[in-house]
């Protein structure tokens, strides 16, 4: 997190540790897992915060980028890169390898909605002759639905 | 009918316009007819319209990754939607627009517990998740993973 405002929030959700962007959060990321390795390390910003996923995995650990929130490169230690021999990929859900599989992910992830053990928060929602506040509001962060349900 | 084009790559507050367009056609073999009930605006539409995505289409266009409506009219050959059905569109079909012309077989039939705005959500982030914790390692219960953007919605 870069707001510390929030971690009791994301807390809330069942994350076992939520730490803010510092010097220290390597070390909370390993005391929080008592030195378990971590396998897998998502990183959706790039820039310093890739730095911080790449620090936390383990020898032959597996860093995915799948977004680049920051608009930052991503930020890769050589220690981390070639010292622990990290396989580094990129995500695209339209790659043809997930693409086949999208079917099985989108109904696993609708049963788990309709479950009701995960929620889609909405921020706000415009109509479609707001575009421009839509987006700007988009870019403010949140997520902005258009309704089309009433077209004007 | 209505529906939202890009009209220039570049910042997509100045680039996206409302207009007014002509009706899709009737649906061709294999095709749907949609009425868009809602769309999100995500990170991956912000690319595009500023023309750092990995998809360029020809401008004007309409953009919109995602989103859910109900099926109004059905193609020849069209048998695993009905009409009524809340259905998620498929990628490559854009969705802002009051109605869309879809590929039936992609089309994902929304279960009637889920609202239209939640449905309009599911193709992208929750399925990014779903991909993204099974496509690289076998996790087990109890194992750990690490990620950033904690309060962005795939995570």
């Amino acid at each position: 997190m870069r707001r510390p405002e929030r971690i009791a929030e994301i807390e809330g959700l069942g994350v076992d540790f939520v730490g803010v962007e510092a010097q220290q959060l390597t070390k909370q990321i390993h005391d929080a897992t008592g030195g378990k390795p971590i396998s897998l390390g998502l990183d959706a910003v790039g820039g310093p915060a890739a730095a911080t996923i790449a620090a936390a995995l383990p020898p032959a650990g597996h860093f995915v980028s799948y977004a680049w929130l920051s608009g930052l490169p991503i930020y890769l230690p050589q220690g981390d890169l070639i010292g622990k021999r990290l396989n580094i990929r990129g995500f695209w859900m339209y790659y043809d390898e997930f693409l086949q599989r999208i079917r099985a992910a989108l109904t696993e992830a609708a049963q788990v909605v309709a479950s009701g053990r995960l929620s889609l928060p909405v921020t706000a929602v415009y109509k479609p002759f707001q575009i421009k506040e839509a987006i700007e509001h988009s870019q403010r962060g949140g997520k902005v639905l258009l309704d089309f349900t009433f077209a004007n | 009918m209505k529906a939202i084009h890009l009209t220039a790559y570049g910042n997509p507050a100045q680039h996206l316009q409302l207009v007014e367009v002509a009706e899709p056609n009737a649906p061709v073999m294999g095709e749907v007819l949609v009425r868009m009930e809602y769309a999100p605006v995500d990170y991956s539409d912000l690319l595009l319209a500023n023309g750092v995505y990995f998809l360029n289409p020809q401008l004007p266009s309409v953009i919109g990754g995602e989103g859910a409506g109900i099926v109004e009219a059905l193609g020849p050959g069209v048998a695993n939607v009905n009409v009524g059905d809340r259905v998620t569109i498929p990628f490559r079909t854009f969705t802002w627009a009051e109605k869309v012309l879809a590929p039936a077989d992609g089309l994902f039939v929304v279960p009637p517990s889920i609202d239209a705005k939640t449905a309009s959500m599911l193709n992208i982030n929750p399925t990014t998740a779903v991909l993204l914790l099974d496509g690289f390692v076998t996790l087990k219960p109890k194992d750990w993973i690490v990620l950033n953007a904690a309060n962005s919605q795939v995570a």
